[in-house]
């Protein structure tokens, strides 16, 4: 399997390039390597939100949340979640927390 | 990785068992029109007629262990154009089921595994609850949002319904205001129709994943879920290896279903014909030229040219017939794009998006500013060439195009479409 490396952090990932371990391997230094690689500028208390509303979901169900349950969870519209994750929540802000690649036909 | 070795298929004996009848593997021609038509050529070094050529040479090691069939999407278009009729793809799959789990790629395994998860048989592993509270919850928006459709209904569990609608998970997950324009089709051609809280999603990547039992296990949940509610019809939506991974099952594994099978194309020219979709292309002043791609599922693999060509008579309707361009090769003869088979879900990015590269040709070669398609997996793969060779087309849904048409496209319901189109007719 693949590594990153991140300030001098080094991350296994899968073929997609998520977290193979996911949140049992989950830190801040992963949180700063997907924040660089997805262009996001600076984080905001708003992407922390999101991300714990999905490590919480993800938790609890094993799985992703829908993103209107994500959207009710936070109080963010879909819009401004795409604003705070640009390739979206399917892909950066799962990848950001750690939760595994989307499955199904994306 | 797993130490679990990859068991040796004998696959010459395989494919003289694919043979029909009086045909011989010493007949082949070696014509390679296979290879010659097969995107997947070249990667892994492998192509159609290789395949064939080292069964037949008794290479068995090579063949079992080669991630080359994870890279052919078993679209069929080598057996299409087979002088002998050589269904390689059933190869293809045999190699497939011959792998150990482990070794598999793991998001085609995973996504089999969530659909085996949850009685929706949803790749995606949405609980049933979770769809009937985001189809409620949109619902009632739309109701709020957009007064002329006060009254449009999503029924849910509709004992005796015409229809039995299925879904691709992918909307209700991510983006749910693409159900909004399926919706409103029903509602304005006044169709009788339910979703179930069960059996209702459409993929099965357990077919993908050469997983036979786990594919037998969710169709039998699908017909099971239809049977149960007594509907006459179960319609697949828009989306491609669906239709072909229940009519398949049906039929390999020899199920009673109670109900006839129908793909949403067949039913948009058949409600255009009979006017109740008065569309027209009076919106598309600007002349935006429009193509459509061929999913394997639906056309090569299931209907043939007889959907192929519904799709063109609905795509003409919509964006008038100068504006429409076809890809070359088409219909049953089109090439795939490359986001079949699980290749999406392969976690192999380069080899997909080489694979690719032929579909990208063919959409640029039309000068096409979008590509209409009624399956998932093609519209991903499309957008996904698209953005890496630098398209400038755009992919949408035919249900997106038929309510911009009719002028009932609501604000959130235009992911897809160009900034040309995303405030036309609001």
């Amino acid at each position: 399997m693949p590594t990153v490396e991140h300030n001098g952090k080094s991350f296994q990932v899968d073929e997609d390039g998520f977290l193979l371990k996911g949140m049992e391997e989950w830190n801040s230094e992963w949180v700063e390597y997907v924040k660089t690689s997805e262009g996001i500028s600076e984080l905001t208390d708003e992407h922390q939100k999101v991300i714990d509303a999905l490590q919480e979901y993800y938790k609890k169900n094993g799985i992703a949340p829908m993103v209107r349950i994500l959207s009710k969870t936070t109080g963010f519209p879909l819009k401004r979640i795409y604003e705070l994750f640009p390739s979206g929540p399917g892909k950066g802000a799962c990848k950001m927390a750690g939760l595994p690649k989307p499955t199904g036909c994306v | 990785m797993s130490d679990t070795p990859i068991k040796k298929l004998n696959f010459k004996e395989l494919a003289s068992q694919l043979l029909p009848e009086g045909a011989s593997f010493d007949s082949c021609l070696t014509c390679g029109l296979c290879s010659s038509g097969c995107p997947a050529s070249g990667l892994e070094n492998m192509d159609p007629r290789k395949f064939i050529r080292m069964a037949m040479l008794g290479m068995d090691e090579e063949l079992s262990k080669t991630p080359w069939v994870w890279m052919c999407t078993q679209c069929k278009r080598c057996q299409h154009v087979c002088p002998m009729d050589i269904d390689i793809a059933q190869l293809v799959f045999a190699a497939r089921s011959n792998w150990p789990k482990e070794l598999k790629p793991s998001g085609i395994v995973r996504s089999c595994e969530l659909t085996r998860s949850t009685s929706s048989t949803s790749a995606m592993g949405l609980p049933p609850e979770d769809f009937v509270f985001v189809v409620q919850d949109v619902l009632e928006e739309v109701r709020e949002l957009q007064p002329q459709f006060k009254d449009m209904v999503a029924p849910m569990d509709k004992k005796g319904a015409f229809f039995f609608v299925n879904q691709n998970s992918r909307e209700p997950m991510s983006e749910p205001d693409e159900m909004v324009p399926l919706w409103k089709i029903f509602n304005l051609v006044g169709a009788d129709w339910t979703y179930s809280s069960k059996g209702w999603a459409a993929e099965n990547f357990c077919m993908f994943s050469g997983d036979e039992e786990a594919w037998h296990q969710v169709i039998q949940q699908r017909v099971d879920a239809v049977n149960e509610l007594g509907c006459r019809v179960w319609l697949n939506t828009e989306c491609g290896h669906s239709y072909y991974t229940m009519w398949n099952a049906i039929n390999r594994f020899g199920m009673e279903a109670d109900f006839e099978l129908a793909n949403l194309v067949t039913y948009y020219a058949r409600w255009i014909r009979e006017g109740k979709l008065p569309v027209n292309a009076d919106w598309n002043t600007a002349g935006l030229k429009f193509t459509v791609q061929d999913p394997c599922q639906i056309v090569r693999k299931a209907y043939g040219d007889e959907i192929a060509e519904d799709m063109r008579f609905v795509t003409k309707s919509l964006v008038g017939e100068e504006n429409f361009i076809d890809m070359q090769p088409n219909r049953s003869a089109n090439y795939c794009c490359g986001g079949g088979g699980g290749f999406l879900q392969a976690g192999m990015t380069d080899q997909r998006r080489i694979y690719g590269r032929r579909k990208f040709d063919q959409i640029a070669a039309t000068g096409a500013r979008y590509v209409l398609t009624p399956c998932h997996n093609c519209h991903s793969q499309m957008e996904d060439i698209g953005d890496h060779y630098g398209g400038g087309y755009h992919v949408v849904h035919f249900w997106t195009l038929i309510c911009l048409s009719l002028g009932i496209l609501g604000e959130n319901e235009r992911a897809y479409l160009g900034p040309e189109l995303a405030a036309l007719g609001l």
